[in-house]
């Protein structure tokens, strides 16, 4: 039983950034649970990016924490993955969209990964946190 | 794409899909875990959660449902990654 797809009133902007956290995140390996767990809930194969608010990576950090302790991310532009046959869903709370996929496959995962670029260093990341004792 | 060592975690979580409240949900099957049958959390435990890339995380079981784990990401200094 899959989950309603509840999306957001919202269009592609023209210049839409949208940024994968992670350097080894569009592994093949990665790609494949993060496909899977999409499929899961909504019954279509994609996996989740998150926008950069006109550009601004503090701003995106505050909607979502979890961006400052990631040291590295890879970068798209919407308009690049729209063009290309990778339609992008406004899913869940902004800044969170769903890049879909035809198929989880090797083939598929390739192609999509050949419109991100980086891995560059993350604007928005606090530093490594203390280790626990 | 390089090479951050895996270190040991108990399930694995794709930082992309953390909500604006470090709420994430992560699958059993997809972790480490696994064929763990020991492994079988429930709500209130503390988990370390990893991506194979940053160094692993803790967070608190909200719920289960078989297979699938609600957990809650702490980012507090005291808990907030594990060496």
């Amino acid at each position: 039983m899959f989950e309603s797809i509840n999306l957001r009133e919202e269009s592609v902007p023209d210049v839409l950034v949208v940024v994968r956290l992670g350097s080894n995140t569009l592994l093949d390996e990665h790609l494949a649970k993060s496909a899977a767990e999409c499929h899961a809930r909504w019954g279509l194969w994609g996996f989740s990016v998150l926008e950069v608010p006109d550009g601004d990576y503090a701003a995106l950090a505050r909607l979502r924490p979890i961006v400052t302790t990631r040291r590295r991310l890879l970068f798209a532009h919407g308009a690049d993955l729209i063009a290309s046959g990778f339609p992008l869903l406004p899913t869940l709370d902004a800044p969170h969209w769903t890049v879909t996929l035809a198929a989880p496959t090797v083939e598929v995962f390739a192609e999509v990964r050949s419109h991100f670029e980086g891995p560059i260093d993350n604007p928005a990341w606090i530093g490594r946190p203390p280790p626990v004792a | 794409m390089n090479g951050v060592a895996i270190e040991l975690y108990d399930l694995w979580f794709d930082p992309n899909s953390v909500g604006g409240d470090m709420v994430v949900e992560c699958w059993i099957s997809h972790g480490p875990r696994a064929d763990d049958p020991d492994f079988a959390p429930v709500p209130g435990d503390w988990l370390v959660l990893g991506d194979g890339d940053e160094a692993p995380l803790r967070a608190r079981v909200l719920k289960r449902q078989g297979d699938r784990v609600s957990v809650q990401i702490q980012l507090g200094a005291e808990s907030a990654a594990v060496a």
